[in-house]
Protein backbone atom coordinates (compact mmCIF):
# COMPACT_ATOMS: atom_id res chain seq x y z
CA UNK A 1 0.00 0.00 0.00
CA UNK A 2 1.48 3.51 -0.63
CA UNK A 3 1.51 5.52 2.14
CA UNK A 4 0.83 9.15 2.42
CA UNK A 5 3.88 10.14 3.86
CA UNK A 6 6.22 7.65 1.40
CA UNK A 7 4.34 9.69 -1.03
CA UNK A 8 5.46 13.36 0.33
CA UNK A 9 9.29 12.04 0.66
CA UNK A 10 9.12 10.92 -2.84
CA UNK A 11 7.30 14.38 -3.87
CA UNK A 12 10.47 16.03 -2.13
CA UNK A 13 13.20 14.23 -4.17
CA UNK A 14 11.02 14.90 -7.58
CA UNK A 15 11.14 18.45 -6.77
CA UNK A 16 14.39 18.14 -6.91
CA UNK A 17 14.80 17.16 -10.05
CA UNK A 18 12.33 19.63 -10.86
CA UNK A 19 14.36 22.51 -9.94
CA UNK A 20 16.88 21.08 -12.53
CA UNK A 21 16.53 23.85 -15.60
CA UNK A 22 18.46 21.85 -18.24
CA UNK A 23 16.28 19.30 -17.98
CA UNK A 24 13.10 20.68 -17.14
CA UNK A 25 10.52 17.88 -15.54
CA UNK A 26 6.98 17.70 -16.77
CA UNK A 27 5.85 14.93 -15.20
CA UNK A 28 6.54 12.59 -12.39
CA UNK A 29 4.63 9.08 -11.30
CA UNK A 30 5.08 6.43 -9.09
CA UNK A 31 4.66 3.04 -10.28
CA UNK A 32 4.48 -0.29 -9.43
CA UNK A 33 3.15 1.08 -6.28
CA UNK A 34 2.36 -2.94 -4.65
CA UNK A 35 5.77 -3.10 -3.71
CA UNK A 36 6.97 -2.94 -0.64
CA UNK A 37 10.57 -2.58 -1.03
CA UNK A 38 11.78 -1.14 -3.95
CA UNK A 39 10.14 2.47 -5.41
CA UNK A 40 9.65 3.07 -9.36
CA UNK A 41 9.37 6.53 -10.89
CA UNK A 42 8.59 7.51 -14.48
CA UNK A 43 9.84 10.69 -14.92
CA UNK A 44 9.54 12.55 -18.63
CA UNK A 45 11.33 15.60 -18.66
CA UNK A 46 12.84 17.88 -21.77
CA UNK A 47 15.76 17.81 -23.16
CA UNK A 48 16.45 14.57 -22.11
CA UNK A 49 18.30 12.53 -24.38
CA UNK A 50 16.71 9.34 -26.24
CA UNK A 51 18.03 6.54 -28.15
CA UNK A 52 14.87 6.93 -30.01
CA UNK A 53 13.93 3.63 -30.05
CA UNK A 54 10.84 3.72 -26.89
CA UNK A 55 13.36 1.06 -25.07
CA UNK A 56 12.23 3.13 -21.92
CA UNK A 57 15.43 2.57 -19.91
CA UNK A 58 15.31 2.06 -16.04
CA UNK A 59 18.34 3.25 -14.39
CA UNK A 60 18.84 1.87 -10.58
CA UNK A 61 19.83 3.89 -7.69
CA UNK A 62 20.28 2.95 -4.19
CA UNK A 63 17.36 4.69 -2.34
CA UNK A 64 18.95 8.32 -1.53
CA UNK A 65 18.32 8.14 3.19
CA UNK A 66 16.00 10.15 2.92
CA UNK A 67 13.42 8.53 1.30
CA UNK A 68 13.99 6.08 4.36
CA UNK A 69 12.71 2.73 2.81
CA UNK A 70 13.85 -0.42 4.22
CA UNK A 71 17.64 -1.44 4.10
CA UNK A 72 18.91 -2.48 0.50
CA UNK A 73 15.64 -0.81 -1.00
CA UNK A 74 16.40 0.41 -4.64
CA UNK A 75 15.39 3.44 -6.48
CA UNK A 76 14.37 2.59 -10.24
CA UNK A 77 13.63 5.77 -12.11
CA UNK A 78 12.77 5.13 -16.08
CA UNK A 79 14.19 8.68 -17.31
CA UNK A 80 12.44 9.47 -20.51
CA UNK A 81 11.87 12.65 -23.39
CA UNK A 82 8.56 13.90 -24.13
CA UNK A 83 9.68 12.54 -27.69
CA UNK A 84 9.91 9.12 -26.44
CA UNK A 85 6.56 8.46 -24.52
CA UNK A 86 4.62 9.30 -26.98
CA UNK A 87 6.75 7.69 -29.25
CA UNK A 88 6.29 4.53 -27.68
CA UNK A 89 2.11 5.72 -27.53
CA UNK A 90 2.09 4.31 -30.77
CA UNK A 91 4.01 1.71 -31.27
CA UNK A 92 2.97 -1.48 -29.22
CA UNK A 93 6.25 -3.81 -29.80
CA UNK A 94 8.39 -1.17 -27.61
CA UNK A 95 9.20 -1.67 -24.01
CA UNK A 96 8.21 1.54 -23.26
CA UNK A 97 4.90 0.41 -24.31
CA UNK A 98 4.38 -2.47 -22.43
CA UNK A 99 5.62 -0.02 -19.55
CA UNK A 100 2.72 2.44 -20.43
CA UNK A 101 0.07 -0.52 -20.91
CA UNK A 102 1.18 -1.74 -17.27
CA UNK A 103 0.90 1.53 -15.93
CA UNK A 104 -2.45 2.02 -17.17
CA UNK A 105 -3.93 -1.17 -15.91
CA UNK A 106 -2.13 -1.06 -12.36
CA UNK A 107 -2.02 2.86 -11.35
CA UNK A 108 0.42 5.28 -10.00
CA UNK A 109 0.39 8.29 -8.42
CA UNK A 110 0.94 11.20 -9.80
CA UNK A 111 3.95 13.20 -7.76
CA UNK A 112 4.89 16.23 -9.84
CA UNK A 113 2.89 17.46 -13.47
CA UNK A 114 3.65 20.79 -15.16
CA UNK A 115 -0.32 22.22 -15.43
CA UNK A 116 0.74 25.25 -17.41
CA UNK A 117 2.05 22.89 -20.09
CA UNK A 118 0.38 21.51 -23.10
CA UNK A 119 2.82 18.69 -23.36
CA UNK A 120 1.89 17.26 -19.87
CA UNK A 121 -1.15 17.98 -19.72
CA UNK A 122 -1.47 15.48 -22.75
CA UNK A 123 0.81 12.93 -21.13
CA UNK A 124 -1.38 13.06 -17.97
CA UNK A 125 -3.89 12.17 -20.56
CA UNK A 126 -2.50 9.26 -21.49
CA UNK A 127 -1.15 7.99 -18.16
CA UNK A 128 -5.36 7.95 -17.75
CA UNK A 129 -7.06 6.51 -15.68
CA UNK A 130 -4.28 5.51 -13.50
CA UNK A 131 -5.48 6.22 -9.86
CA UNK A 132 -3.65 8.95 -8.78
CA UNK A 133 -2.67 11.84 -6.22
CA UNK A 134 -1.45 14.75 -7.00
CA UNK B 1 53.44 16.05 -29.54
CA UNK B 2 51.79 12.37 -28.36
CA UNK B 3 53.07 9.76 -30.55
CA UNK B 4 51.11 8.05 -33.22
CA UNK B 5 50.03 4.79 -32.99
CA UNK B 6 51.81 1.79 -34.73
CA UNK B 7 48.88 0.15 -35.61
CA UNK B 8 45.42 2.11 -34.81
CA UNK B 9 43.06 -0.31 -35.88
CA UNK B 10 44.18 -3.04 -33.25
CA UNK B 11 43.16 -0.50 -30.77
CA UNK B 12 39.82 0.30 -31.77
CA UNK B 13 38.40 -2.75 -30.07
CA UNK B 14 40.22 -2.81 -26.55
CA UNK B 15 39.71 1.07 -26.05
CA UNK B 16 35.93 0.74 -26.26
CA UNK B 17 35.64 -2.92 -24.06
CA UNK B 18 37.51 -0.56 -21.55
CA UNK B 19 35.08 2.43 -21.85
CA UNK B 20 31.99 -0.43 -21.61
CA UNK B 21 33.98 -1.59 -18.34
CA UNK B 22 34.23 1.55 -16.99
CA UNK B 23 30.41 2.49 -17.45
CA UNK B 24 29.61 -0.77 -16.20
CA UNK B 25 31.78 -0.56 -12.79
CA UNK B 26 30.62 3.22 -12.74
CA UNK B 27 26.15 1.27 -12.74
CA UNK B 28 27.38 -1.14 -9.97
CA UNK B 29 28.79 1.63 -7.99
CA UNK B 30 25.16 3.70 -8.22
CA UNK B 31 23.33 0.89 -7.74
CA UNK B 32 24.74 -1.69 -5.31
CA UNK B 33 25.98 0.01 -1.87
CA UNK B 34 29.16 -2.14 -1.59
CA UNK B 35 30.85 0.64 0.08
CA UNK B 36 28.72 0.48 2.95
CA UNK B 37 31.65 0.55 5.42
CA UNK B 38 34.10 2.64 3.80
CA UNK B 39 32.54 6.03 3.43
CA UNK B 40 29.93 7.17 6.23
CA UNK B 41 27.26 4.14 4.04
CA UNK B 42 27.46 6.50 1.71
CA UNK B 43 27.97 4.73 -1.82
CA UNK B 44 31.05 5.91 -3.74
CA UNK B 45 29.45 8.70 -5.41
CA UNK B 46 32.87 10.39 -6.25
CA UNK B 47 33.93 7.21 -7.90
CA UNK B 48 31.60 6.28 -10.14
CA UNK B 49 31.68 9.89 -11.20
CA UNK B 50 35.22 9.39 -12.21
CA UNK B 51 34.10 6.23 -13.84
CA UNK B 52 31.95 7.63 -15.74
CA UNK B 53 34.44 10.04 -17.26
CA UNK B 54 36.82 7.94 -18.20
CA UNK B 55 34.29 5.51 -19.99
CA UNK B 56 33.63 8.90 -22.28
CA UNK B 57 36.87 9.43 -22.31
CA UNK B 58 37.72 6.28 -23.68
CA UNK B 59 34.22 5.94 -25.81
CA UNK B 60 35.55 8.91 -27.95
CA UNK B 61 39.19 7.85 -28.31
CA UNK B 62 37.56 4.54 -29.61
CA UNK B 63 35.57 6.62 -31.98
CA UNK B 64 38.43 8.72 -33.26
CA UNK B 65 41.16 5.73 -33.59
CA UNK B 66 38.34 4.20 -36.29
CA UNK B 67 37.38 7.07 -38.20
CA UNK B 68 40.21 9.30 -37.72
CA UNK B 69 43.33 6.93 -37.43
CA UNK B 70 45.79 9.63 -38.76
CA UNK B 71 45.77 10.83 -35.90
CA UNK B 72 46.10 8.45 -33.16
CA UNK B 73 48.08 10.35 -31.25
CA UNK B 74 44.82 12.20 -30.09
CA UNK B 75 44.18 8.32 -27.95
CA UNK B 76 46.42 9.96 -25.22
CA UNK B 77 44.37 13.51 -24.96
CA UNK B 78 41.65 13.50 -22.04
CA UNK B 79 39.31 16.39 -23.48
CA UNK B 80 37.79 15.90 -27.05
CA UNK B 81 34.53 18.10 -26.78
CA UNK B 82 35.96 21.17 -24.15
CA UNK B 83 38.81 21.68 -25.34
CA UNK B 84 38.45 24.08 -28.40
CA UNK B 85 41.79 23.61 -29.42
CA UNK B 86 40.95 19.97 -30.09
CA UNK B 87 37.39 20.42 -30.97
CA UNK B 88 37.82 23.30 -33.44
CA UNK B 89 40.01 20.77 -35.81
CA UNK B 90 37.48 20.10 -38.58
CA UNK B 91 38.65 16.30 -38.62
CA UNK B 92 37.92 15.87 -35.09
CA UNK B 93 34.80 17.10 -35.02
CA UNK B 94 33.52 15.72 -38.01
CA UNK B 95 34.53 12.14 -36.49
CA UNK B 96 32.98 12.68 -33.60
CA UNK B 97 29.48 14.12 -35.18
CA UNK B 98 29.04 11.31 -37.04
CA UNK B 99 28.12 9.33 -33.17
CA UNK B 100 26.77 12.42 -31.56
CA UNK B 101 23.57 12.80 -34.72
CA UNK B 102 23.28 9.21 -34.97
CA UNK B 103 20.21 8.50 -34.27
CA UNK B 104 16.42 10.05 -34.81
CA UNK B 105 15.25 11.59 -31.17
CA UNK B 106 19.24 11.56 -29.91
CA UNK B 107 20.08 15.50 -31.68
CA UNK B 108 23.07 16.48 -30.32
CA UNK B 109 24.59 14.72 -27.45
CA UNK B 110 27.90 17.13 -27.18
CA UNK B 111 26.30 19.66 -25.07
CA UNK B 112 25.48 17.07 -22.23
CA UNK B 113 28.68 14.79 -22.65
CA UNK B 114 30.59 18.45 -22.00
CA UNK B 115 29.24 18.56 -18.54
CA UNK B 116 31.02 15.00 -18.21
CA UNK B 117 34.30 15.63 -19.83
CA UNK B 118 34.78 18.78 -17.30
CA UNK B 119 35.20 16.11 -14.90
CA UNK B 120 38.97 15.16 -16.06
CA UNK B 121 41.66 16.23 -13.72
CA UNK B 122 43.47 19.55 -15.47
CA UNK B 123 45.82 21.61 -14.03
CA UNK B 124 45.19 23.79 -16.93
CA UNK B 125 41.81 24.51 -15.40
CA UNK B 126 43.76 25.85 -12.28
CA UNK B 127 43.55 29.91 -11.27
CA UNK B 128 46.86 31.45 -10.27
CA UNK B 129 47.53 34.04 -8.35
CA UNK B 130 49.68 37.02 -8.69
CA UNK B 131 52.75 34.78 -7.59
CA UNK B 132 52.06 31.61 -9.79
CA UNK B 133 50.29 29.78 -6.80
CA UNK B 134 47.42 27.79 -7.29
CA UNK B 135 44.27 29.88 -5.77
CA UNK B 136 41.58 27.78 -7.54
CA UNK B 137 41.00 23.83 -9.02
CA UNK B 138 38.47 22.76 -10.93
CA UNK B 139 35.26 20.36 -10.07
CA UNK B 140 36.77 17.19 -10.88
CA UNK B 141 35.64 13.77 -9.60
CA UNK B 142 39.54 12.36 -8.83
CA UNK B 143 41.30 15.28 -6.10
CA UNK B 144 40.47 17.88 -4.03
CA UNK B 145 39.07 21.17 -5.51
CA UNK B 146 37.89 24.53 -4.53
CA UNK B 147 34.41 24.93 -3.94
CA UNK B 148 32.18 28.46 -4.91
CA UNK B 149 33.82 29.94 -1.68
CA UNK B 150 37.02 28.89 -2.64
CA UNK B 151 37.55 26.29 0.29
CA UNK B 152 39.22 23.20 -1.12
CA UNK B 153 36.74 20.24 -0.81
CA UNK B 154 36.94 16.22 -1.31
CA UNK B 155 35.26 14.69 -4.55
CA UNK B 156 33.74 12.05 -1.78
CA UNK B 157 32.26 14.62 0.31
CA UNK B 158 30.42 16.82 -2.45
CA UNK B 159 29.87 14.24 -5.57
CA UNK B 160 28.06 12.23 -2.33
CA UNK B 161 25.53 15.46 -1.91
CA UNK B 162 24.29 15.70 -5.82
CA UNK B 163 22.86 11.54 -5.69
CA UNK B 164 20.17 11.33 -8.23
CA UNK B 165 20.02 14.17 -10.45
CA UNK B 166 23.06 14.76 -11.66
CA UNK B 167 23.76 11.31 -11.77
CA UNK B 168 20.52 10.57 -13.26
CA UNK B 169 21.29 12.70 -15.99
CA UNK B 170 25.23 11.34 -17.02
CA UNK B 171 24.09 8.18 -16.65
CA UNK B 172 21.26 8.89 -19.05
CA UNK B 173 23.38 10.58 -21.80
CA UNK B 174 25.87 7.82 -21.46
CA UNK B 175 23.65 5.01 -22.10
CA UNK B 176 22.86 6.81 -25.10
CA UNK B 177 25.96 7.25 -26.47
CA UNK B 178 27.05 3.99 -26.21
CA UNK B 179 23.47 3.08 -27.56
CA UNK B 180 24.40 5.02 -30.97
CA UNK B 181 27.92 3.42 -30.88
CA UNK B 182 25.92 -0.40 -30.83
CA UNK B 183 23.59 1.17 -33.90
CA UNK B 184 26.57 1.88 -36.08
CA UNK B 185 28.71 -1.08 -37.43
CA UNK B 186 31.74 -0.39 -37.05
CA UNK B 187 31.29 -0.42 -33.36
CA UNK B 188 28.34 -3.27 -33.08
CA UNK B 189 30.33 -6.43 -32.58
CA UNK B 190 32.23 -5.00 -29.98
CA UNK B 191 29.36 -3.70 -27.64
CA UNK B 192 27.88 -6.93 -28.40
CA UNK B 193 30.20 -9.21 -27.41
CA UNK B 194 30.59 -7.74 -23.79
CA UNK B 195 26.79 -6.69 -23.54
Amino acid sequence: MASNAKTLRLKTLVEQHHLNTETPLLFAAWYRLNKRKDVYLLEVAEGVLDPGDGSWETFTFIAPPELRLPGGARLHITYISPEEFFYSVKREYTKGHELLREIQKDGCRVLFFEESNETAQRIKEVIGNAPTTC
Amino acid sequence: MPPQLANPAAWVEPTLRQAWADFMVANHLVTFSLDDQLHKGQPAYHAAMSKYQQALEKALSAVLLQFLPSRSDLVFVHRYLTDATIWNQAEVRRALLRVFQVTRHVGNLRLPLQAVERLVPDVQQAVLDDFGRCIRLAENAEYPYTDTNGNPVAPCDTFAAVFVQRFLNVRKDLSTLFKALRNMPEFRHILHAVE
